[in-house]
């Protein structure tokens, strides 16, 4: 394709990117904020290869590969986290779990 | 050159004497007891007094060029003969030796007498650390050859005198009365460091430039290049010195502590606001007499403030009850009669009363310090009478330095002070009305000075005390008697090898002459007959205050009773009340101070200052709980707060790549 | 720009938009799937077919597998009408500003040199030639020196050009990743496993 579809492609991740991270804040479910997350690396994918096809590089399917096996690990453990959580018997609400808090 | 080494050594052995004493009574004197204490206090002032001795009969048979010797200890900061310089100087000359002389063997008496006095007193070792320390301090005022120093023993003197006013802590007036003295004295040496700081910047040579030395000789030898006679600066300078003689030697209006100083053991009294440090004003003008003669307006400031205080005193010591503030305000008065002589340029005659005064006061302080220990501490003298048949030689001690006070005739006191008055009708137009002042002054002198002898030692005792009363013991009696014979002979021994009626010609003034000598602004000589017309007045003056005080004090005489009587209220209700000084410094610096520093207290401290830092604490404190909100632990939030920042990024990068 | 990048954009976009706004947890599930495949296929037309296949097999297949597993076994139900509070508003405003903001941005050529022109094939006047190493490992068919550019890319194959740097030129990191993944596969062996004690909590 040509170069004008470049920054549409661009603008296409950018707003995956950031209804992945729209649907991390405003999302209560704890999977489906990981989703959001999941959302996020995909579209980081399309910027990687987009930008490998127009620049001439071999190198941004080379990362993109990356961030698939990384995903695919994060989500492993992510999931045992839950199912952990879970477990306990506690809500799926992302809100209760704010040990964090000072 | 041996000469400057001999005598820089004795000057030198003369200030470590008494230091010495001092440290060994404050270091050792608890451990080593009552008696060690007893033999190092006196004992350090007596080698002192000897090594004061020597060091006279060295300034005498030295010759007339020699006279003036000045022994550069060392040089502390020399920056070249037109740059700064400052050094530990000594001056011995006449004038010192008579200080000198007068410190040592004065305060050897009394310290004599202080070993009997405080007897029974737990302190004495701190006593008479002290007390070495008060002679330490007034030797290095009258030693030092460089202001500088002259300064740090005026201060010393100062803190020395706090210390023994303050000598019973215990007692709450007699730390207000120490507080009361050092604070006053303060403001004198404010005066004398401004003087000195002028006088340091306004020095110049023969050549014109700026000399930077404030070392005694150096001042008063360039004193004829740097000041212009009359000029602003050299009065301005002048009017400061005496300001810190004023307060120094208890004038007006800086007097108010010397009565309240009479809070402290009878010693201090005597050694120190009678002989020496009350003199250290008069010292102090008549040693800076170059530079006074230089400005005859300060010149005249100082006699008429010299014989309005001896006014003063004289009118308030006829109504005070208490035996001790009696003679306080003696000195007081007399100590304006030299103040009054050496403003107007008698520095010898000055002198002169300067040494007779310390005889008969110190004499006069220390029978009432029997007197009073006769009376298990009493002091009120309307409680006593006929203690004279109790105390036959205290009585006569007493008498002899009372009749001394009063100018009797060929008692000590009369040759100064008609040597004094003697001057004072020849100095300038303004000065016959201060001889007038004089003479009456010299009515009052007669009139308190027979009242107190007549009321404490005669009539009939008025309490129960005085019949108990009786002499002390030998280190109490030996040094009054000693003063009271030295109260009769002294005058005839100093006067006397020369002329009776030659006023101004004394073995004192020929001694002294090479130091004034070159005084412009010393007064001439009356002439003889001049002179003795004053001296006579003078004498029938005192003779009628005596007089007068024997018909209504001791014969009791209804008539001269009834005159007392029927003086109108004022007089009396002024001589009481002290004229009400006291009363009007506290309404008008005590009060307002007080009032300043409670609001400091109560508004300023609490809102304006701790608010502040209060306020900042408080600041930091609110703006960190303000952010710890931040912190919900929800991720959502914090996600939403990285959400944010990427969006700030990205509009960064668009401004930077634009 | 043809019309097929078009509309599978727009679907991937509304696939997206799925994602966060159901309110049934599978449904977002589903969506996200869906968007995956529609990202494979963008990845196809942009010549990345290796990395087509990949998306579809383990993300799609491997990974969404695991999501609807956890979501059938858990039932988590359906969550409340979302709050429209504070945060919402800030994450709308930011993705409308960030993605118009970064639209202009590459538009404008930030990101690239702007004088640039897309070259297709080294034959290209201004298009230099750099070796393409995988190729030559690979003992690719076409035995003269390949470049980067698609066209010549498309010549010898995509899936050797990138297994070739992938054993090559980024070697270690490929065999990091396998470690991360034996890593991850324990992490969650471990903290899903049960007690021994076996008294299982509620």
């Amino acid at each position: 394709m040509s170069l004008d579809a470049f920054p549409w492609l661009i603008g296409l991740s950018t707003a995956i990117f950031m209804l992945g991270a729209l649907g991390v804040l405003i999302r209560r479910n704890p999977l489906v904020v990981f989703m959001s997350i999941e959302l996020m690396l995909n579209a980081v994918n399309l910027a990687f290869v987009t930008f490998g096809r127009f620049l001439n590089s071999e190198d941004g399917q080379i990362f993109a590969f990356m961030v698939v096996v990384v995903a695919a690990s994060e989500v492993v453990v992510g999931l045992a986290l839950i199912t952990t959580v879970f477990r306990t018997g506690r809500d799926l609400d992302v809100d209760d779990l704010s040990e964090m808090r000072e | 050159m041996t000469n400057v080494v001999l005598m820089g050594g004795l000057a030198g052995a003369l200030l470590l004497l008494p230091v010495i004493g001092c440290l060994l009574n404050g270091l050792l004197g608890d451990r080593l007891g009552r008696r060690f204490v007893n033999w190092v206090g006196p004992g350090a002032v007596a080698l002192a007094f000897v090594v004061a001795v020597i060091i006279l009969v060295q300034v005498v048979g030295a010759d007339s060029a020699h006279k003036t010797i000045t022994v550069r200890f060392w040089d502390w900061i020399n920056l070249g003969p037109n740059g700064l310089q400052l050094g530990f100087d000594v001056t011995i000359d006449p004038l010192t030796v008579v200080m000198i002389m007068v410190i040592t063997g004065v305060g050897f008496l009394i310290h004599v007498y202080s070993v009997g006095y405080m007897e029974h007193d737990p302190d004495v070792a701190r006593f008479f650390s002290y007390m070495n320390l008060f002679i330490f301090s007034m030797l290095l005022l009258v030693l030092a050859g460089d202001m500088l120093w002259l300064i740090v023993g005026w201060a010393l003197v100062a803190l020395s005198s706090y210390l023994l006013i303050g000598f019973w802590w215990r007692r709450p007036s007699a730390v207000v009365a120490a507080r009361k003295a050092f604070i006053t004295q303060v403001i004198g040496d404010v005066a004398l460091v401004i003087a000195a700081f002028m006088i340091l910047v306004n020095l110049r040579g023969q050549d014109g430039r700026g000399i930077f030395s404030i070392s005694l000789p150096t001042v008063f030898y360039n004193a004829q290049f740097s000041f212009a006679h009359g000029s602003v600066v050299i009065t301005a300078i002048c009017i400061l010195l005496a300001v810190g003689a004023f307060a120094k030697s208890a004038q007006f209006p800086l007097h108010t502590w010397l009565p309240d100083a009479m809070e402290g053991p009878t010693p201090v009294s005597a050694l120190i606001h009678a002989a020496t440090m009350v003199t250290a004003g008069v010292y102090l003008i008549a040693r800076f007499h170059t530079l006074f003669d230089l400005a005859p307006i300060a010149q005249g400031m100082v006699a008429c403030v010299g014989m309005g205080t001896a006014l003063m005193a004289g009118v308030i010591a006829l109504s005070q009850v208490d035996i001790k503030r009696v003679i306080a305000y003696s000195t007081m008065s007399q100590i304006g009669l030299m103040i009054f002589a050496v403003g107007i340029g008698a520095y010898t005659a000055g002198m002169f009363h300067f040494v007779t005064h310390a005889v008969f006061k110190a004499l006069l302080f220390m029978a009432a310090g029997n007197v009073i220990h006769a009376m298990n501490d009493e002091q009120d003298i309307r409680l006593m009478g006929g203690l004279g048949d109790r105390m036959r030689n205290t009585e006569r001690a007493f008498i002899a330095g009372s009749l001394a006070l009063a100018g009797i005739p060929i008692f000590a006191g009369w040759f100064s002070k008609e040597d004094i008055l003697g001057f004072g009708t020849v100095a300038g137009p303004a000065i016959p009305a201060l001889f007038i002042v004089g003479l009456i002054v010299n009515v009052l002198t007669g009139l308190y000075a027979i009242r107190l002898w007549a009321v404490v030692f005669r009539g009939e005792p008025q309490t129960a005390r005085p019949f108990q009363a009786h002499e002390p013991g030998r280190t109490m009696l030996w040094p009054v008697m000693i003063l009271g014979g030295l109260s009769v002979v002294l005058g005839i021994v100093i006067q006397w090898p020369f002329q009776i009626l030659g006023f101004s010609a004394h073995f004192l003034s020929s001694f002294m002459d090479p130091v004034f000598s070159s005084a412009t602004g010393v007064v001439t000589e009356p002439s003889t007959f001049r002179g003795a017309l004053a001296l006579a007045i003078g004498t029938i003056a005192s003779l009628i205050g005596v007089g007068a005080a024997v018909r209504i004090w001791y014969e009791k005489k209804p008539q001269a009773q009834e005159v007392v009587a029927r003086l109108p209220r004022l007089l009396p209700q002024l001589s009481w009340h002290k004229f009400y000084f006291d009363e009007l410094y506290d309404a008008v610096l005590v009060r307002p101070s007080r009032a300043a520093a409670s609001t400091a207290r109560r508004i300023l401290e609490p809102r304006v200052f701790d608010g502040w830092v209060r306020g900042v604490t408080q600041l930091f404190a609110d703006i960190s709980i303000d952010f710890r909100g931040v912190e919900t632990g929800l991720i959502r939030d914090y996600a939403t707060g990285m959400l944010i920042f990427a969006g700030v990024f990205v509009a960064v990068g668009y401004l930077i790549t634009r | 720009m043809n019309a097929l990048t078009a509309i599978v954009g727009v679907l991937a976009l509304i696939s997206a938009i799925g994602v966060v706004s159901f309110r049934s947890t599978i449904y977002c599930a589903l969506s996200l799937v869906t968007n995956m495949v529609f990202l494979a296929v963008l990845f196809l037309l942009l010549n990345a077919q290796f990395l087509a296949a990949v998306q579809v097999i383990i993300y799609a297949g491997a990974v969404m597998v695991l999501f609807v597993f956890i979501i059938a076994l858990l039932s988590p139900g359906a969550e409340d009408t979302p709050r429209l509070d504070l945060r919402f508003l800030v994450g709308l405003v930011a993705v409308f500003y960030v993605t118009l903001q970064i639209f202009f941005l590459v538009g404008n050529g930030s990101t690239y040199q702007k004088g640039a022109v897309a070259c297709t094939s080294a034959a290209q006047q201004q298009c230099v030639k750099t070796p393409l190493r995988g190729a030559q490992v690979g003992q690719v068919s076409q035995p003269q020196q390949l470049s980067y550019f698609p066209d010549d890319v498309d010549a010898a194959g995509n899936v050797q050009t990138v297994g070739g740097q992938l054993f090559t030129t980024f070697l270690v990191p490929f065999e990091i990743t396998s470690l991360l993944l034996f890593v991850a596969a324990i992490g969650a062996v471990y903290l899903t496993r049960h007690h021994l004690t076996g008294a299982r909590r509620t």
